[in-house]
């Protein structure tokens, strides 16, 4: 497909675009040529020079993507970066190369229509007119579409060698290159996130099930075995009275029963605390 | 009266954090020597404060279990058996952990002994005046005293005695009596009596 014909299906193509938005027309210029990534760009292919070249009145309008168009989502598809996905007309790259070619190569006089401003063009407040800025696949895909057309429909012509003799275009700054590089150095510098440290255990108490009333775990030792009331005679080694102890209540405790005590209390007399009380009170030592 | 009977006497309430002894406030688990040393820095005076405060509280819960089923408290635990007291004492005494309470009768003398004190021999006043205070909580009576009479080994006796002989026991031991001859002389007819 000649330069003319592609421009017309565009054109075409454009004037659909522009009956369903229901949007008044926009001056048309020249296809968008997609400026394909530095990477995938072939190094001076030789269709490129043999390409035909692109001329387009002044009077020619102008095509006016708006930003929020271009920057739209693409399409569910995947976008063509390299030029063997643009169409059978793209040229394969044959090495590829780092910089782009357009700046090494001696290309032939930018298309002034594309490469002049246009500062008539009405820019609406808030969005910033782009033109020729080949940043979004979507108008790749559209010219791919076109050569699907029927067959009656000659060939278009090759995009990558247009956008490979406007060097003005391909020498700007892409800012989709530019953008995606970003990423990527900072995926690089990004030291390696280190392995989430282990929670660290939760005091038990924490998950001890608030006990209510819990059973009293009173752990008593077994007194010991009780000893040999001593004989008040040994004691009082010199007294002429001899008191034998009456009461040995030792407290014991049952072997495997906690909460039981004995007490073994020999008693004579009175038995009662109160008693006792009261004779132990009642006793009295003058110097 | 039923015997002495531990269970769900102790609750730990670890939700709050809390140690709760049955009809007490909070307790609070402290290491018996720290405990000990505090009376000890705190003074004569301060630490027979803190003893009178837990014997007291001891002494009620003992005087408040015997009298279930009695009109009058004091009658109850007067009326009671030595041997019913001193298990509910000896009890109360063990759940605080101040160690095994027996009781031992010489004649008209009443002896309470103390096993495992965790104070060991120093702390053998601050558990007189613990016992002083839970002896006074179940008769209503200050007449009593408590004086550390001996120690063997980890088997401490108190002598329960008046306050007008408190002081001539004292004495008798402080001069090296032996506490047999103690006990002999604050009955009548003995030798130094």
């Amino acid at each position: 497909m000649s330069s003319p014909q592609k421009i017309a299906a565009l054109e075409g193509l454009l004037e659909r675009v522009r009956r369903n938005r229901n949007q008044p027309r926009t001056p048309l210029a020249v296809a968008p040529a997609p400026l394909p990534a530095p990477t995938a760009v072939p190094a001076a292919a030789p269709a490129a020079a043999a390409a035909p070249e692109i001329e387009i009145a002044d009077d020619t309008p102008e095509i006016v993507i708006e930003e929020e168009e271009l920057l739209s989502p693409a399409p569910t598809s995947e976008p063509a970066t390299h030029p063997s996905e643009l169409g059978p007309a793209v040229a394969p790259p044959e090495q590829p190369v780092v910089a782009p070619p357009v700046v090494e190569a001696a290309p032939t006089p930018p298309a002034p229509a594309v490469a002049a401003p246009t500062p008539q063009q009405p820019v609406a407040p808030g969005r910033r007119a782009l033109k020729g800025t080949l940043h979004s696949a979507k108008p790749i895909q559209q010219a791919a579409s076109l050569s699907a057309e029927p067959p009656t429909q000659p060939e278009p012509a090759p995009i990558t060698p247009v956008m490979a003799q406007r060097p003005e275009l391909a020498a700007e700054p892409q800012p989709d290159t530019a953008v995606s590089v970003e990423p990527l150095l900072a995926e690089v510098v990004q030291p390696p996130v280190p392995p989430p440290l282990p929670k660290p255990a939760a005091p038990a108490i924490a998950k001890a099930k608030p006990v209510e009333a819990p059973p009293a775990e009173v752990e008593l030792e077994p007194a010991p075995a009780p000893e040999p009331a001593p004989a008040i005679a040994e004691a009082v080694a010199a007294g002429t009275v001899t008191l034998r102890p009456v009461v040995s209540t030792p407290i014991r405790v049952v072997a495997g029963d906690v909460g039981e005590f004995i007490g073994a209390v020999q008693a004579t007399g009175p038995a009662t605390f109160g008693e006792v009380i009261d004779m132990a009170l009642s006793m009295d030592l003058a110097d | 009266m039923s015997a002495f009977n531990p269970s769900e006497a102790v609750t730990f309430d670890l939700a709050f954090g809390h140690v709760h002894l049955d009809g007490a406030p909070s307790r609070v688990m402290v290491p018996a020597d720290a405990l000990l040393q505090l009376c000890q820095a705190a003074g004569a005076g301060e630490s027979a404060d803190l003893a009178h405060a837990i014997g007291e509280a001891l002494g009620r819960r003992v005087a408040v279990r015997m009298a279930v089923g009695h009109d009058e408290r004091l009658a109850a635990v007067r009326s009671a058996g030595l041997d019913a007291v001193v298990e509910q004492l000896a009890g109360e005494l063990a759940l605080i952990g101040m160690g095994a309470l027996s009781a031992e009768r010489w004649g008209k003398a009443l002896v309470l002994v103390i096993d495992q004190s965790p104070f060991g021999e120093a702390g053998d006043d601050f558990l007189a005046e613990v016992l002083q205070a839970a002896v006074h909580a179940l008769v209503e009576t200050a007449q009593s005293r408590l004086v550390p009479l001996a120690r063997e080994g980890v088997r401490a006796r108190f002598l329960v005695v008046s306050g007008q002989a408190v002081e001539a026991v004292r004495s008798r031991l402080a001069r090296g009596d032996h506490w047999g001859s103690v006990i002999a002389a604050l009955h009548p007819g003995g030798p130094t009596s």
